[in-house]
């Protein structure tokens, strides 16, 4: 696990950046008017294959970047540390859940 | 070390190293209920009374928020990647201040975009 924790912050920093271009171009895409939020819109972006990809590219990048926030918040803590294993292992589940239960939404368009 | 900790130093550094854990833990909440959205997508029905509350006037000062939110976790975000890469360390007063005035621009523009996409 040496060798983890860099590594863990180099992709935190990686997944931020781009998350910031790919949050941004969501928010235009999906608020920039109103219409682009009715049921029709919404289900045209996820039957086209490119949004599709750029929907599961941000999914991937934002759901590691906020549970490995959370795990990094976590083991921060006395008790967090303490169960560190615990911790890794709980986080790493309920985000490989988040990621393959997104995909599999997006999948079903 | 306890949340409370978070708050121990008074500086903006201190303020801006607890503001950019409560951010990212808020958006946390937020991507989970982005799943909710994207389930929902699977009936019309579902989608429309979601959206009918969530994509309203009354709702819009929750959504402003959770851009600054959004705004602030970037911005501070790329700040720390900056300072963590040994770049402008010298310089790291002005750097918090550029990068608070970044984040207050952009949720006023991403308020007012919202705010104008009701409007259409």
């Amino acid at each position: 696990m040496r060798g983890f924790e860099p590594l863990a912050w180099v992709f935190q920093a990686i997944s931020g950046i781009a998350m910031v271009f790919l949050i941004t171009t969501h928010f235009l895409l999906t608020h920039s008017s109103h219409d682009l939020l009715s049921y029709d819109s919404v289900l045209y972006r996820m039957t086209n294959m490119e949004y599709k990809i750029f929907y599961a590219l941000l999914l991937i990048f934002v759901t590691f970047h906020a549970f490995n926030g959370l795990r990094a918040i976590i083991l921060d803590t006395e008790g967090g540390m303490r169960k560190k294993g615990a911790v890794n292992a709980v986080i790493v589940t309920a985000a490989l859940i988040a990621i393959f239960y997104g995909l599999y939404l997006l999948s079903k368009f | 070390m306890g949340v409370m900790s978070w708050f121990k130093y008074k500086s903006p550094f201190g303020l801006a190293f607890a503001f950019q854990r409560i951010t990212g833990i808020i958006l946390l909440f937020y991507l989970i209920l982005h799943l909710c959205y994207l389930t929902s997508l699977q009936s019309r029905e579902l989608y429309e009374t979601l959206t009918s509350i969530t994509v309203s006037r009354q709702f819009i000062i929750f959504d402003s928020l959770l851009i600054l939110c959004g705004v602030f976790h970037g911005v501070n975000g790329i700040r720390i990647i900056i300072h963590e890469l040994g770049i402008g360390h010298e310089l790291r007063r002005v750097v918090l201040a550029v990068s608070a005035i970044i984040a207050i621009l952009g949720w006023i523009i991403g308020s007012y975009i919202l705010l104008m996409a009701l409007g259409d």
